[in-house]
């Protein structure tokens, strides 16, 4: 057919609008329109609920005043109920599930009603948590980019390092010399000793030393933290391996550490943590939106407080 | 009268036009009666119905490309460094791979903060004071998660040295509590998303015995997004279908 172009278009639809311009046609047309919009009116004027949807949407199962009752939680509620696969769950069964969903979702619409968040305080609580949840829903779903999560390790590189391991000998004496003084010249000889080269059981035996048992082979840093304390092990975690230190006064008397092996936290290289840093980093958004949320609240909320708490 | 060319022209466009609304109409119902069926039949009714899977999977494959790839790849091969599982292969975390399992986890997510999400536990880290949130689990010992990730390479088949094997298969059994969430015979537990540690598929890492220790000393809480709200109901389903199908197929789906 030939080429439609936009002079002819225009006539065609100016020779529509002549066409339906003669006087008895555009009335006929005007009252066919009307007794069409008329008897929309009528029929949902006269069916009992109106306009409201009567037909359940394929992802319902149910509409309980125009409210869903959605597919996935009817299938939920089925698995978590019967533990069998879903095929093998009879009719009965299932109704008797749906009636129960349907009696929940009547008595939670009535609880709307008798306004229970108002004076139900486990209702508040759940309420609460719900919208908290809510909140952390939306942000789990956003892949946060490689460069939020690079900035983001950059700036909390200390999280993201191995937990330390140490292994040492902390030598005490087995029978403690009568005065302090006399102690630590002693502790300190036996040092030198170890130093010089002696071997650990000699120089033990030599000088009554024995070990304190407060750690118990390689132990992580947290570990020797609490059982060399604080004082100990703020010396024995910057010896390297083979060091021996001075005489240590500690609450219980002199003690002298053989480090065996020390082995400082290594920060994980990017690749590595990438797992925990995406995890860590979307919970701190998470934290971020719920402290945004709630100053949204509060700034559009009008809240007066009594003067004396103000 | 005989029309005029150009009320041809009018007559024309006006049927072409009713047709064009027609075809789109009748093209939308059918696919609003094809989404339909795919949401009213049961769920693990559908693999044994090739039409159906066939549609569910054909309109799965673009929303895979769109909203999984990024993190689970483009042939499902999974993520190791993000923890995120090789979808293809009939190895789950959650349940058993029915259909209607894997739409459950897809609607409410993993750790997602729906409060319906897949959420029961986590990995402990075990070189932290206090390596769980949840309860109260001891810490254990450097040698302890050498020993315990040599035995999981054992269970693997891969040897290792007997005694050092012996001590972590104590740890796993008595003090690390790994048996409770992993299971007695380290086989997983697919309630609440423990993994199977004799599988050779892994979540994280090389599956090295240096990628096993940084696991259990330093824990693990992988999360997938939950997607109701962000797909549509259909969509979902058509992506659970996709994924148990694929479960047992092999190659590139996008
Ligand atoms: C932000 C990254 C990310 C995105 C995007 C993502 N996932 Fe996941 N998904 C994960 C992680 C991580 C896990 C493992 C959760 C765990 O460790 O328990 C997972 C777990 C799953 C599981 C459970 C597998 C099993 O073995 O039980 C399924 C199924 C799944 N995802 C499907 C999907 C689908 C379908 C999409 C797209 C609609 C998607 N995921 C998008 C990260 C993601
Ligand atoms: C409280 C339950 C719990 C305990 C106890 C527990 N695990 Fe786990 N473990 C998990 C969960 C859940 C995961 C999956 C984490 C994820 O999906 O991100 C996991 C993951 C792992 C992984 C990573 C597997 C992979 O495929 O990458 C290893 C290895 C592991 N656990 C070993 C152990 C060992 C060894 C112990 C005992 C010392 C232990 N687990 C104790 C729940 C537990």
């Amino acid at each position: 057919m030939t080429g439609l172009s936009a002079s002819r278009l225009r006539a065609a639809i100016a020779d529509l609008a002549a066409w339906s311009a003669h006087p008895t046609r555009s009335l006929a047309i005007f009252a066919a329109g009307a007794i069409i919009g008329l008897a929309a009116a009528g029929v949902s004027l006269f069916t009992a609920k109106g306009a409201a949807v009567r037909v359940v949407p394929p992802e319902d199962v149910a509409l309980v005043n125009q409210r869903p009752i959605l597919l996935s939680d009817f299938n939920a509620q089925l698995q978590a109920q019967y533990a069998t696969p879903l095929d093998q769950i009879s009719p009965a069964e299932r109704r008797a599930t749906l009636n129960d969903m349907i009696r929940e979702e009547l008595f939670v619409q009535r609880g709307l009603e008798l306004d229970m968040p108002a004076s139900d305080p486990d209702v508040r609580s759940a309420l609460v948590a719900a919208v908290e949840q809510q909140v952390a829903a939306n942000v789990t779903a956003r892949k946060l980019s490689e460069a939020d999560l690079r900035t983001w390790y950059e700036a909390h590189k200390d999280s993201y390092a191995s937990e330390g391991t140490l292994a040492l000998h902390d030598l005490v004496f087995a029978r403690p010399p009568a005065s302090p003084p006399q102690a630590l010249s002693a502790a300190r000889a036996a040092g030198a000793a170890l130093t010089a080269g002696r071997p650990l059981a000699a120089v033990m035996a030599a000088f009554g030393l024995r070990e304190s048992g407060r750690v118990n082979g390689e132990e992580f840093y947290f570990a020797a933290r609490i059982h060399l304390g604080e004082r100990l092990f703020g010396v024995a975690r910057t010896l390297i391996d083979g060091a021996v230190t001075p005489p240590l006064q500690d609450a219980d008397g002199v003690h002298i550490l053989v480090m065996i092996h020390n082995a400082p936290p290594v920060p994980q290289a990017f690749d590595d943590a990438e797992a925990r840093v995406e995890l860590d980093a979307a919970k701190a958004t998470r934290d971020h939106v719920a402290a945004a949320e709630l100053a949204y609240l509060k700034d559009k909320a009008d809240i007066l407080i009594t003067p004396g708490l103000r | 009268m005989t029309p005029s060319p150009t009320r041809w022209t009018a007559i024309f466009l006006a049927a072409a036009t009713i047709l064009a609304a027609g075809a789109a109409a009748v093209w939308w119902t059918g696919v609003r009666a094809a989404e339909t069926e795919l949401l009213r039949t049961d769920a693990d009714a559908i693999p044994a119905r090739p039409a159906l899977a066939a549609f569910a999977e054909a309109r799965a494959r673009p929303v895979y490309a769109r909203a999984c790839a990024g993190c689970h790849g483009g042939r499902l091969e999974g993520d190791a460094r993000l923890g995120a599982p090789r979808l293809a292969g009939h190895v789950w975390l959650y349940g058993q791979g029915r259909v209607s399992e894997i739409e459950q986890t897809l609607t409410h997510g993993v750790r997602s903060g729906d409060p319906r999400g897949r959420n029961l536990a986590s990995m402990p880290a075990f070189a932290r004071p206090e390596p769980y949130g949840r309860y109260h689990i001891p810490p254990l010992g450097p040698r302890d998660i050498r020993d315990v990730s040599l035995y999981i390479l054992n269970l693997q088949g891969r040897g290792g040295d007997p005694a050092a094997v012996a001590r972590g298969d104590a740890v796993y059994h008595t003090r690390g509590g790994c048996y409770d969430c992993h299971g007695q015979d380290a086989r997983g537990d697919g309630a609440i998303g423990a993994p199977d540690l004799r599988a050779g598929r892994r979540l994280y890492g090389d599956g090295s015995a240096a990628s096993l220790y940084d696991s259990i000393a330093y824990g693990r809480a992988g999360a997938c997004p939950a997607w109701s709200g962000r797909l549509s109901a259909a969509n979902i389903r058509a992506l659970a279908v996709f994924l148990h199908d694929r479960a047992y197929a092999d190659g590139p789906v996008a």
